[in-house]
């Protein structure tokens, strides 16, 4: 094994992370060879020195939080699925109106109108009747069957 | 996964919230300096860490028996991080009041060896935080949490191949970076001398 090969795998030997077969090589390569061996070193080093990165330790109510943090999280998730539920009840009883409102029998439904509105509406049907017709002569047909149903 | 541990989960799994805080007193030191190393902010890594926890509360059902609990929670973990990262550019450190910086293994020491041992520590915090965080959340879980390369590469999905390289990479840059650096056992042993 040549050296540029060992060194790019010294850090997978150190871990322990090696095939046994190319452990055996590098090891046997390391006995020969000071370069690498210092490499190793190196690696070596780096790993204890890490035994002095600070630590953190948790404040005193880290773990009350916790479970504040959790319970307030269960109120939120219990309130939406109620805003959930109440907007789905909601939108059924919408339809349900919806749909008993189609099935009703139509001839209950019935256009009232008072005596004045009737008044007004024929007047207007004079005053502006003829001017509509002019430019829309299709028109007058609608406005005119308007006039005979509030009749 | 002990015993007991497969109890507390299960009863977490039914809502018990008393059983789940017991696994965060377990858990707490671990995820807080995941958090921590990852990040390398004290300031917010409380903050991040009950978050963790709360998302792991709530989505526990999902967890299956198949992984330890620790790598489960070790993946809720690092997929925050990296959120945090995507949110926001790291800021100056700024201790936070309830945090606490704790100087591995407690003694006794002189004042002048105190010293030289928080600058030890200042120097490999930056060292590390100077890594791209691709290589250092690498880093991080092989050194630290001590993570076989297949478990980095489950967690992280990259194939074990660039768990590797990473790893490699990280290495080479710490080592330019710290090669003039004393260990602690070094200044321990020229004090004593």
């Amino acid at each position: 094994m040549r050296c540029n090969e060992v060194k790019r795998l010294l850090s997978a030997y150190f871990d322990r992370e090696l095939p046994a077969d190319k452990s055996i090589e590098i090891k046997e390569h390391l006995r020969s060879c000071r370069s690498c061996a210092k490499e190793l070193e190196s690696i070596e080093k780096i790993h204890r020195l890490m035994g002095a990165f600070p630590i953190l330790e948790a404040g005193p109510y880290f773990e009350s939080q916790i479970i504040e943090r959790i319970e307030s999280e269960k109120r939120k998730r219990r309130f939406s699925l109620g805003l959930k539920l109440a907007i789905g009840f909601a939108l059924c009883g919408l339809m349900l109106f919806l749909i008993t409102l189609r099935y009703l029998p139509s001839e209950n439904v019935t256009l009232e109108t008072t005596p004045v509105l009737n008044t007004y509406i024929q007047e207007y049907i004079e005053t502006y009747s003829g001017h509509i017709g002019r430019s829309n002569p299709g028109l007058i047909v609608s406005v005119s069957s308007l006039g005979e149903t509030s009749r | 996964m002990e015993e007991k541990e497969e109890l507390l989960v299960e009863k977490a799994k039914k809502g018990d919230v008393l059983a789940f805080s017991e696994l965060v007193r377990k858990y707490e030191r671990y995820v807080l300096n995941l958090v921590y190393r990852t990040l390398g902010r004290s300031e917010d890594a409380e903050d991040i860490a009950q978050e963790a926890f709360v998302k792991a509360f709530l989505n526990i059902k999902k967890f299956k028996e198949e992984s330890k609990f620790s790598t489960w929670l070790s993946k809720i973990v690092i997929n925050l991080c990296m959120d945090k990262i995507r949110e926001k550019a790291n800021r100056e450190e700024n201790l936070e009041e309830g945090m606490w910086l704790t100087i591995p293994q407690s003694s006794y020491y002189s004042p002048e060896e105190t010293v030289e041992r928080l600058e030890i520590q200042e120097r490999i915090k930056k060292a590390v935080m100077s890594l791209p965080e691709d290589l250092r959340m690498v880093f991080v879980l092989r050194e630290f949490e001590d993570l076989s390369y297949q478990e980095i590469s489950e967690m992280l999905d990259i194939p074990i191949g660039t768990v590797e390289s990473r790893l490699y990479r990280a290495r080479m840059k710490l080592r330019s970076l710290l090669k003039d650096l004393k260990t602690l056992e070094e200044v321990t042993e020229k004090s004593e001398m």
